[in-house]
């Protein structure tokens, strides 16, 4: 393609303004230092940063103190965070602050301004969270200061590595048109904390005053970050058996945990209902992390009257991947790949008794997808993709284990390249699933 | 790769690259500058997960491009020639071809300089280009026809055939 070329001619030319641009260290600033309690790693990254700023003399990394504050900090409010932070901030700013556990990961934060408005992104529901804040009525002589924590785990979403919500307005939506979202903005520092990860914005309107600047600096300089509780606090595992998957979930989110839902079959316990939990009632566990919930699927025959299907291969349990009912209402057993269709359905038919089956072939065996289940719970124990897949089974039907979850192109290329065939997809309630009797 | 002198060594010599593509994208040398700091800060943050140079030189890039996104939308400012200094040796003609470079680079939109300055200055594949800006790559095709038009249109310059 002609458009592919590379311009050399345009190349030259913009050569000739860049070459001129001068890249070298210029005057240098005062580096900010703070009153932060830190631990010890955060406190070598950070003086790492510092060193930086103050060899080659870029402003972004430091915030400039008055010699004379005409504010008094010590008639400051003090916010503190369920989690352990606490900031201080004048009377008369606003504040928000949430903290929410979404999947195995929790999010809090706070958003302090000089601006009584509420800033959230407009899409959210009653039980999401969000980094993302909805500036785009921000005024211009509005000034804030956003805090931000997250915890237990990694995001995937788009516009950023590391977060399944949009981590500024430029990532939301903004309506074109309205006052300028965020004019400027800086992020102070990221600050590591236990390896939990918190980040420091402060925003400003064009036309905000060198006071309101200042005291937003001041802000972020008395963030406190706990250090008597520097993990997340503790709560116990509830007892959620018997409980539904919603009521479960509820209980675990009022503690803020997260789960992970795992169906088992089952003969005894009702569909829907959670049987036990991983770990078990009682266990000690931080906040944020999730709790594994093994949900019964039902009787393993899927259907009344198909147990009989199941006991033909009682001997051989890993060569039926699975039953289901098929088109006309007939039982369907899903075989393994490298059994021997006839004999099964030999097997079947002398066990019958007139009912009507059919035999279908799965390119995959029933080890396989059972190394994929095992494979997916350590992979979301371990945080990705985390918080985004809600449930997983072996489906018969797909011959592959059936993934729910709200997915982000990043968490397709993951699931896909790990897996394969051998996992589908389904973003949401619904599933269209693809019946192995189809091809 | 761990280790802070290797960061430090990395920062010095691919910083001016950085600041240089963030400025013939937002026009301005104080605001490229910020830039470039904060994605080498982003880079220094997540240092331990970085294979190699490569890597680092890739998501450094990235990074900054993004970032110059944000700002440009951000930024107000209204006379963008000034921060072109003023080179004792050079002739007055080649000054004020600077001066005529750096406006036809203001009439573009921003992912027209962006997909421009990867593309034809820094030699970019379209298709990381796109990776880099986290666009189609039709959609940067687009961009970049677009912002070579504008550009050749307001500079006389032939187009490569």
């Amino acid at each position: 393609m002609k458009n592919d070329v590379r311009d050399e001619a345009l190349g030259r030319l913009l050569d000739g303004v860049a070459s001129k641009i001068e890249a070298t260290p210029r005057i240098q600033p005062v580096v900010r230092r703070g009153s932060l309690k830190r631990g010890a790693r955060t406190t070598a990254m950070v003086a790492a940063v510092a060193v930086f700023v103050g060899t080659v003399g870029y402003g972004a990394l430091q915030m400039r103190r008055t010699a004379q504050p005409v504010w008094d900090p010590s008639t400051w409010n003090t916010h503190r965070n369920p989690d352990g932070w606490t900031a201080s901030y004048p009377d008369g700013w606003h504040v928000q602050s949430f903290s929410q556990p979404v999947g195995h990961v929790s999010l809090s934060g706070a958003f302090f301004s000089n601006v009584a408005h509420d800033f959230h992104h407009p899409d959210l529901g009653p039980n999401e969270a969000t980094s993302a804040w909805d500036l785009s009525s921000f005024p211009p002589d509005g000034v804030a200061v956003s805090l931000e924590r997250f915890v237990g785990g990694r995001f995937f979403g788009p516009g950023h590595p590391d977060t399944p919500f949009p981590l500024s307005i430029e990532d939301a939506s903004i309506v074109e048109g309205s006052a300028p979202a965020v004019v400027e903005h800086r992020t102070i520092e990221p600050v590591f904390h236990g390896g939990l990860q918190y980040t420091l914005n402060v925003w400003f309107g064009p036309d905000a005053s060198q006071q309101d600047r200042e005291i937003a600096g001041a802000i972020v300089s008395t963030v406190g970050f706990s250090d008597a509780s520097p993990a997340p606090p503790i709560t116990r595992v509830p007892d959620l058996s018997g409980l539904t998957v919603a009521e479960a979930e509820t209980a675990l989110n009022e503690l803020g945990l997260g789960s992970i839902h795992v169906y088992l079959a089952s003969d005894t316990i009702a569909q829907g209902t959670v049987s036990e939990t991983t770990p078990e009632p009682g266990t000690k566990v931080h906040v944020g992390t999730s709790v594994e919930l093994y949900v019964s699927a039902g009787p393993a025959s899927r259907d009344a009257g198909f147990g009989w299907i199941e006991r033909v291969f009682a001997s051989d349990p890993g060569a039926l991947i699975g039953m289901y009912r098929g088109p006309d209402g007939q039982g369907m057993a899903a075989i393994s790949r490298g059994e021997d269709l006839e004999f099964w359905r030999s097997r079947l038919r002398n066990a019958s008794d007139g009912r009507s089956f059919t035999v279908v072939g799965c390119p995959t065996t029933w080890s396989e997808l059972e190394a994929v289940t095992d494979e997916l719970l350590r992979l979301v124990n371990s945080g990705e993709p985390s918080g985004l897949v809600a449930g997983f089974a072996v489906e018969p039907r797909a011959c592959s284990v059936l993934v729910e979850g709200t997915f982000t192109p990043e968490t397709i290329d993951l699931l896909r390249s790990l897996f394969g065939d051998e996992v589908t997809l389904v973003d949401g309630v619904e599933p269209a699933v693809v019946l192995a009797g189809d091809s | 790769m761990e280790d802070r002198a290797g960061f430090e060594g990395f920062y010095r010599e691919h910083l001016p690259r950085i600041v240089r593509a963030c400025a013939l994208v937002l026009l301005d040398r104080g605001l490229a500058e910020e830039v470039a700091a904060e994605a080498f800060a982003r880079l220094w943050a997540r240092w331990g997960a970085i294979k190699s140079e490569d890597h680092a030189g890739g998501y450094v890039f990235k990074t900054a491009m993004r970032l110059c996104s944000k700002r440009a939308r951000a930024s107000r400012r209204e006379s963008p020639v000034a921060d072109l200094e003023p080179d004792a040796a050079d002739e007055g003609a080649r000054v004020a071809e600077r001066v005529d470079v750096w406006r036809a680079l203001a009439e573009l939109s921003v992912r027209q300089r962006q997909t421009v300055v990867l593309r034809d200055w820094a030699g970019y594949e379209t298709n990381e280009v796109a990776t880099m800006l986290g666009i189609r790559e039709s959609t940067a095709r687009v961009h970049l026809a677009r912002g070579r038009d504008a550009l050749r249109r307001s500079l006389a310059v032939e187009e490569r055939t």
